[in-house]
């Protein structure tokens, strides 16, 4: 193995998304902070497992909501009362009646975008080529595979070590992953 | 066997969620190989034969329209809204299941709709596209159709927020938008899996370009899940305001028969009510075509047939009450319309709608019809038959007598209004055929979540909350 | 019953409580009415149809518990059982009512000159007679249902049988149905026809989803009472609460998107037989009631109960429960209300009716919810795991 190979961190594939928990519990136990977990479902408890900390998404998509509400709503009430007021069947100019079913409509509008542009920027989506995907049998980690990686820009990272680690927790396979 | 048969006549279920022996891989297999399978099954080549011919009936009539205009229509004053508007909310209608079963049923954790959700949600997209030409080749100049939007134009003219037809403008899109937002998040994980078991490289390249790299971190999941629940939050109350202003732009006039406040909801449980009928419609075959009778079983399809019978009484109940309040308004107008509707020159339209949607779906009451696929793929399609009459009748009966007897006159479509109409449903049945054939129908990750969460439970391995 | 033991006198000692606030709020209510009896009926509708709904909405929530069957049903079944097990008091409490119709309903019993050919036409529906029996057979079918749903799930309770809940369920499907109907009916009869020339086809729909929306919050802050205690400690769970919340969070905007699509559909249409309903209700004071009610019977719980951590927590989400309940009655008397008075009016019989009626409520309610187990024994959809008996 030549040194100047960089690596991005050892890969553990596991059969079973209940060693997979157990593992990720352990890593963090043992201190590793770099980690992340490949699954082909959402596993339920491995957030916490991996001590991955709440999102900020809610927020995000509450900001888009308002700012939708409040931009929908001054639209029409500039446009019906600055821009091109209107006599319509003697109904005042500011019908906000009138406005709310359209500012309704532009707090989802803006709700929605921000949460899908939210989760993907958030994820930094779409994102063409990782390093994740040298790992031998990933197609596995949309099918039927868990792995758990301790990357190697984690500050505990040793090569012997962490793979000792990991084999002992149960990984089908351990491998060292290019970067 | 005959054990769980029991329990599930004692708790009113219809069989199990999935059939037994499902694994996260087979279900992996079962769903992707209806795309990788080499040869489509026959139906498919003969429903998208049918849609296409259907397809040329779409074209033929919107050409001759933009070479015409709208007096090819049945159109004349009073009946200045028929077919277009007609169509327009009965395929927005049928749209709203797609949302209904994706996003509410999410929010109330109703398991089983998760083996129908794709489908539908693509459903709703095609029937929005559908909905969306006939307000939009009504216009007339359609060339000239982002004029409903406000946008700073030389004429310095803006559009007048007063109209509920301006309200239906921002509604649809956002409606558009926000289903195609939400469906192609639901995809994502489904595409990285396409990607991963495609055999060929075109497959591979397109799949893994929608996919976006989706990876399954962890931390991409925590954040998908979130954000798809917000995006279920999010269009629930969208799909109700969607129906509701469409319903606004009879209800603000003060047309007989249009102006009553009971509108927004009896239109969206008509809705709601259409929408199953047309995935039972679609399912129904589709599952026994392509061998997925085990994930979608007869419980799903039960379900949905519960609740078609449950928006099919309360849309009855609408009638009723209309009936009621034409009376006890004490307004002549309403009065006249009410007595009109039933015996004036539409009183078989009314009636086949009475016994379309309120009569004939009854029979679901019945365990037996609810049980039987035949009987109910029946009931579907004369639900889909009474609800188009019913926006026919709500159309046309309140239009033809105007307020003052000089300007009546009947309605009826002409060949150009069917050729349009009948034209729509081929675009529909072609996308639809186009959708099962090139995306995973049933989504793959969400019924392994199931899989997965049912064999913990039996292993004893759950983890209290 | 040991395990009731620990809930029992809690529940003995809210019950004196109610008694006593009942009597309080009834001498409150007879100093008040002497000489103004006309204040005290318009009070006394104002309360009977808060209090009433509950009854009538615990009985249409047991019914779409027994055919939807979530958890929140689970734990609330008992609840719901002895708000419906009210409904014979209810139907006494209606008796006032009918003394009063002169006075309630004197819109329509002795209609002024300019409306008379209008409600002429309309006495087929709106007459005396009529009125009274609708009302009663409004409650022979409630009572008849509420007793059979109660009686069939004390059974189970005795005996095991899980074949019970087919029948149960059978009743519920065309209960809910019946209930539907009939509630509709009542709506029209009882708050509608206030105003007998005025009309809203959305009106049954309504006063529904006022009812749903109060019996959700009532069963929320009694069962965070109860939560605390056996048997309901052990099967509780916060995803209990929080599906009440949400159900609760559902039925504010319901209401809102009701009350705002009948507001849109009449300003919009400006016709003077329906507008002249809302000029009632705009004027001045009372339009300072209609944006205490946008603010707090929808935007306040509305923000409240988007946040997760609201809807988990026992404590705040009953805190918000009652402070829905209390907007609830202040809804009643914007509706009511400007029916008999020009301006805002708040007269003491506004708040010792609700008392008065309320405390004799919860007393029979607290009275009937002890008398079985605090959680359905041996209903099949949900595991009891440990036997509360012991």
């Amino acid at each position: 193995m030549s040194a100047d190979k960089k690596i991005y961190g050892l890969v553990a594939e596991f059969n079973d998304s209940d060693l997979l928990i157990k593992a990720a519990e352990q890593t963090q136990e043992a201190g590793y902070t770099k980690t992340d977990a490949y699954t082909p479902f959402p596993v339920h408890g491995l957030t916490e497992a991996l001590g991955i900390k709440r999102t900020i998404l809610p927020w995000i998509v509450l900001t888009g909501g308002i700012l939708g509400c409040l931009g929908g709503f001054y639209l029409q009430y500039w446009v019906s009362v600055e821009a091109y007021p209107l006599n319509v069947g003697g109904r005042p100019f500011n019908s906000w009646p009138s406005f709310i079913p359209v500012t309704f409509e532009c707090t989802i509008l803006g709700a929605a975008l921000s949460a899908i542009i939210g989760m993907l920027s958030l994820n930094g989506l779409p994102q063409p080529y990782h390093s994740i995907f040298n790992t031998p049998n990933f197609e596995r980690a949309s099918n039927d595979g868990f792995f758990l990686c301790i990357e190697e820009q984690d500050p505990k990272f040793d090569k012997k070590q962490t793979r000792r680690l990991l084999e002992d927790l149960g990984a089908v396979s351990v491998s060292e992953v290019e970067s | 066997m005959s054990d769980s048969k029991d329990k599930d006549s004692i708790l009113g279920q219809a069989g199990p969620l999935l059939d037994s022996g499902q694994t996260i891989q087979s279900v992996g297999d079962k769903v992707t190989s209806v795309i990788f399978r080499k040869k489509q099954p026959i139906p498919w080549f003969v429903v998208l034969g049918i849609a296409s011919m259907l397809l040329g009936s779409l074209t033929l009539s919107v050409v001759w329209l933009l070479m015409k205009g709208t007096g090819v229509w049945g159109l004349n004053i009073p009946n200045a809204w028929g077919f277009a508007i007609v169509n327009f909310v009965w395929w927005i209608g049928i749209g709203h299941a797609g949302t209904l079963i994706s996003a509410i049923l999410f929010l109330f954790k109703q398991q089983w709709r998760t083996s129908i959700n794709r489908f539908a949600e693509a459903m709703t997209l095609f029937a929005v596209a559908c909905a969306g030409m006939f307000p939009l080749l009504h216009l007339g100049r359609p060339w000239v159709f982002y004029w409903l939007f406000p946008y700073p134009s030389t004429m310095g003219v803006w559009p007048q927020f007063r109209s509920p037809l301006v309200w239906d403008v921002f509604a649809v899109s956002t409606y558009l938008t926000v289903s195609v937002i939400f469906w192609y998040t639901g995809l994502i994980p489904d595409l990285a899996t396409m990607r991963d078991r495609a055999k060929n490289k075109v497959g591979k390249i397109v799949a893994g370009i929608f996919a976006m790299g989706w990876r399954g971190s962890a931390r991409h999941w925590h954040r998908y899940e979130v954000a798809y629940l917000l995006l279920a939050g999010l269009s629930t109350p969208l799909v109700v305001s969607v129906h509701s202003v469409v319903s606004l732009d009879f209800a603000v006039s003060i047309m007989p028969g249009w102006h009553t406040t009971i509108f927004p909801p009896y239109f969206v449980a008509g809705a709601i009510y259409s929408g199953f009928a047309m995935v039972l419609t679609l399912m129904i075959p589709v599952r026994s075509i392509y061998g997925l009778k085990s994930i979608v079983t007869m419980r799903t399809i039960d379900n949905m047939a519960k609740i078609m019978l449950a928006t099919g009484l309360m849309v009855f109940y609408g009638y009723l009450n209309e009936i009621f309040f034409a009376w006890y308004s004490g307004n002549k107008y309403e009065s006249f319309m009410m007595l009109n509707r039933m015996t004036g020159p539409y009183a078989l339209q009314y009636w086949m709608l009475i016994l379309c949607n309120g009569i004939i779906p009854q029979l679901l009451w019945f365990r037996k019809v609810r049980q039987n696929v035949i009987s109910l793929f029946i009931i579907s399609i004369i639900v889909n038959i009474g609800m188009w009459l019913e926006r026919y009748i709500i159309v046309v009966t309140s239009l033809h007598r105007d307020f003052i007897p000089s300007s009546w006159d009947n309605y009826a479509g002409t060949i150009w209004d069917w050729g349009l109409y009948i034209g729509t449903i081929g675009f529909f049945l072609f996308a639809m055929m186009l959708f099962i054939r090139w995306v995973p129908m049933i989504p793959i990750f969400e019924i392994r979540e199931i899989i997965h969460a049912k064999t913990k439970k039996t292993l004893g391995t759950e983890k209290k909350p | 019953m040991n395990a009731s033991k620990t809930v029992q006198p809690g529940i003995k000692h809210a019950a004196n409580i109610s008694l006593r606030i009942g009597i309080a709020g009834l001498a409150g209510t007879l100093l008040g009415a002497m000489g103004n009896m006309s204040q005290f009926y318009q009070s006394y509708l104002q309360a009977y149809i808060f209090w009433s709904g509950i009854s009538i909405g615990s009985l249409a929530a047991l019914m779409i518990h027994h055919l939807a069957g979530g958890g929140w049903g689970f734990v609330t079944q008992r609840i719901l059982e002895a708000s419906v097990k009210t409904l014979p008091l209810v139907a006494l409490l209606f008796i006032p009512i009918i003394l009063g119709m002169d006075k309630l309903y004197h819109h329509w019993l002795h209609p002024e000159a300019i409306h008379v050919a209008l409600i002429e036409l309309k006495s087929l529906y709106l007459n005396k007679n009529a009125f009274i029996i609708r009302t009663v057979i409004y409650f022979v079918i409630w009572i008849g249902m509420g007793t059979w749903l109660c009686k069939w799930s004390t059974k189970q309770d005795e005996t095991g049988d899980k074949t019970l809940n087919r029948p149960m369920r059978k009743l519920s499907g065309i209960g809910i149905v019946i209930y539907g109907l009939t509630a509709t009916a009542a709506s029209w009869d009882w708050t509608m026809s206030l105003e007998p020339t005025w009309f809203s086809s959305i009106w049954g729909p309504l006063f529904m989803v006022g009812q749903g929306l109060s019996t959700f919050a009532f069963s929320i802050i009694v069962l965070s009472k109860l939560a605390k205690h056996n048997p309901l400690a052990k099967v509780i769970k916060s995803a209990h609460f929080h599906d009440l919340g949400n159900l609760t969070f559902a039925f504010v905007i319901l209401w809102t998107y009701m009350t705002f699509g009948q507001f849109i559909i009449i300003w919009s249409g400006n016709l003077p037989e329906e507008i002249i309903w809302y000029l009632d209700r705009t004027p001045t004071g009372w339009k300072v009631v209609a944006i205490l009610l946008t603010v707090f019977h929808f935007l306040l719980p509305f923000l409240l109960l988007l946040s997760r951590l609201t809807k988990l927590k026992a404590q705040y989400l009953a805190k918000i429960a009652l402070f829905v309940l209390l907007i609830r009655l202040v809804d009643n008397f914007w509706v009511i209300a400007p029916t008999f008075q020009d301006g805002v009016n708040i007269h003491l019989l506004d708040f010792t009716t609700p008392l008065a009626i309320g405390g004799l409520w919860m007393f029979v309610f607290l009275k009937f919810l002890p008398k079985h187990s605090l959680i359905p024994l041996h209903d099949p959809r949900f595991k009891v795991e440990e036997d509360p008996h012991d």
